[in-house]
């Protein structure tokens, strides 16, 4: 491997990982705002 | 859905809108803007993601374990308990960025993925104390207790930080030296590209701090709301 090569393994791990870090986050807040309005309306 | 809770929304999209764009620019100007190194060549553009990477997990991030864990300590609130819990997880989401940005810029420039010198070293212990510190929060049961280990943990954990940060300094290593004591040793048409890297990499973690932070607290108040239901359901 050249040294392009090494870098775009780098930046796309670096953004493979925070990407899925900030779809996880994103995933994990909407499933609670909606089963706490799902709770809060039952009641 | 309350207007307080809207305008928070609002306010956190922006936020991720601007962190976003700062972002992108960053990644243009590190990948594009930024002169080519002579003797590293295009391998060394990592440095520019490597370095705010290394910044977010130690300068930020776990040194925002340690205050919180402290605040803990100090006031027994629990969102201080939450808040190190986020830094944490941040923490050690950075510091494997950074160690594997590292270990692909140290193969073409010094021939291996890895090697046992003082800042690699001390680095990898750091993930290992923090990697430890979400196990423990992971099999301990929520509450007081938990927050209490946990924030002692944390507190003792960090001392690898300055020891990370010294150890080019205290030992001979063949880590380069970025900082000098006259400011960052590298050419200013470098140094504006990797002062905007580590102002859109510290945009970011505030953000996803702040989102973590609220996904929290919001398990935190639904457990809270669920058992009232409960509680109300066996009273009915």
């Amino acid at each position: 491997m050249n040294g392009t090569a090494y870098l775009a393994v780098g930046f796309g791990v670096l953004w493979l990982i925070v990407g899925w870090y900030l779809y996880w986050l994103g995933r994990r807040l909407v499933a609670l705002e909606r089963r706490l309005d799902r709770v809060d309306s039952a009641r | 859905m309350d207007d307080l809770v809207r305008r928070r929304r609002s306010v956190l999209a922006a936020w991720g809108m601007v962190t976003g764009a700062i972002m992108a620019l960053a990644a243009v100007a590190a990948l594009f803007l930024a002169p080519r190194e002579g003797e590293m060549g295009e391998v060394q553009r990592l440095f520019y993601f490597h370095m705010p990477c290394a910044w977010v997990a130690l300068g930020l991030a776990i040194t925002c374990v340690f205050g919180f864990s402290i605040a803990y300590l100090v006031t027994r609130n629990l969102r201080y308990d939450r808040i190190a819990a986020a830094a944490a997880e941040i923490g050690v989401m950075f510091t494997t960025i950074t160690l594997i940005t590292g270990s692909l810029w140290a193969k073409p420039v010094w021939g291996v993925y890895w090697t046992w010198e003082p800042r690699l070293t001390t680095t990898l212990i750091l993930w290992f104390i923090y990697v430890g510190y979400l196990l423990l929060r992971w099999v301990a049961a929520p509450g007081h207790k938990r927050a209490r280990l946990a924030a002692v943990y944390g507190v003792v954990g960090w001392v690898d930080v300055p020891i990370v940060f010294l150890s080019i300094w205290w030992w001979r290593t063949v880590h380069p030296r970025i900082l000098g004591s006259g400011g960052f040793a590298i050419a200013g048409s470098m140094a504006w590209v990797l002062a905007l890297c580590l102002a859109a990499f510290t945009l970011l973690f505030v953000y996803l701090l702040v989102l973590r932070v609220r996904i929290l607290n919001l398990s935190s108040l639904l457990a809270e709301r669920e058992a009232q239901a409960e509680d109300e359901g066996v009273e009915k």
